[in-house]
């Protein structure tokens, strides 16, 4: 089937387009509505599309002190938490929310406390092929703000509700 | 098919159309400590502080994350004295666009509404906007099947 994105002309009954990798399910049934606009960004277009922006990183021995800084220096409101020694892999996140919820009013030394003591270990992640729905699912359902995006369990990234709300807009709102 | 129109709504529809949860408001006397606490308790990421009924400030936990290392733990401070004075507002008349275009051109996460009179009347965030798109396609985003998001992900041998 010709793809409905990059009109490329598949092989009939494949399931995603060679050219592109839109997803065709959708396209392929008989008795399924095309799907358009907004929806069709959101359920097809993967998460590179958002341009993700670099994240910032820490150690697990980082201080919650240093991460602030280095939050407020970055102008970001989370830094992702990494095992320098095994290659940068993802351990946690460490979030202006977390400073709120976690470390204020709790008697912690922020001079001297260490990431790992805050942070939250193993957060859910997604990859950069992951579709715009699984982010907003996480957002929605999950409440997350800030999800780290992996590759071979390396951070690259991460997707923030603006993220999203910049790319919805930038599909919505200019062709006014 | 309703689906197709979430481009219109967000286009046309006035932000009060959104039925957005309510949002705590403390006013400008109210001493830093009790504000972080009120914000603690209800978990919310920020407050509209007033003056006499009238918008008079925001208090956001980006701020609380500045304050921890400025003048710090002297949270016997008036809210007043650390808040983002004169914040940028909207009207619930506002359309549903006006908020995504100030929110992704000035990077705002929260804007507060005001009636006619400038007085408080809550508080729009990001995530309000997402969590709207979101309930408007519930078979897509709240049925999601767990995918590979979802599933552990741990190295190899890790």
């Amino acid at each position: 089937m010709v793809c409905p994105s990059c009109g490329y002309d598949n092989i009939q009954g494949i399931f995603a387009c060679e050219e592109c990798g839109l997803d065709l399910a959708d396209y392929d049934l008989p008795d399924t509505q095309p799907v358009e606009g907004l929806k069709r960004h959101i359920m097809h277009d993967p998460i590179k599309r958002l341009n993700p922006l670099k994240p910032l990183v820490a150690s697990p021995d980082t201080t919650v002190w240093d991460a602030i800084r280095i939050m407020r220096e970055g102008r970001h409101g989370s830094v992702l938490v990494v095992d320098r020694a095994a290659g940068g892999r993802l351990l946690g996140v460490f979030t202006e929310r977390d400073v709120l919820l976690r470390v204020w009013g709790s008697g912690l030394d922020i001079n001297t406390t260490p990431l790992s003591k805050v942070m939250t270990r193993e957060p859910v992640v997604l990859t950069e092929d992951d579709v715009l729905a699984h982010a907003i699912h996480l957002m929605a359902v999950r409440g997350f703000r800030h999800i780290p995006i992996v590759r071979d369990g390396q951070p690259i990234g991460f997707v923030s509700v603006r993220g999203i709300l910049r790319y919805i807009a930038e599909q919505v709102l200019t062709e006014e | 098919m309703p689906d197709s129109r979430i481009e219109e709504i967000l286009r046309s529809d006035p932000i009060r159309s959104m039925h957005i949860m309510p949002v705590p408001s403390v006013a400008a006397s109210t001493k830093l400590r009790e504000v972080i606490g009120i914000m603690q308790r209800r978990r919310v990421a920020a407050v509209v502080v007033t003056e006499a009924g009238r918008v008079a400030g925001i208090f956001t936990e980006r701020d609380v994350m500045n304050r921890i290392m400025g003048l710090a733990l002297n949270d016997d401070l008036a809210i007043s004295e650390v808040m983002t004075r004169d914040p940028r507002t909207l009207s619930p008349k506002n359309r549903i666009a006006d908020a995504i275009r100030l929110m992704t051109e000035k990077g705002y996460r929260h804007i507060p509404l005001v009636d006619d009179e400038g007085s408080d009347v809550g508080m729009i965030s990001a995530r309000d906007i997402v969590e709207f798109i979101a309930q408007h396609y519930p078979k897509e985003i709240f049925n999601l099947s767990p995918g590979r998001s979802e599933a552990p992900r741990r190295p190899e041998g890790g």
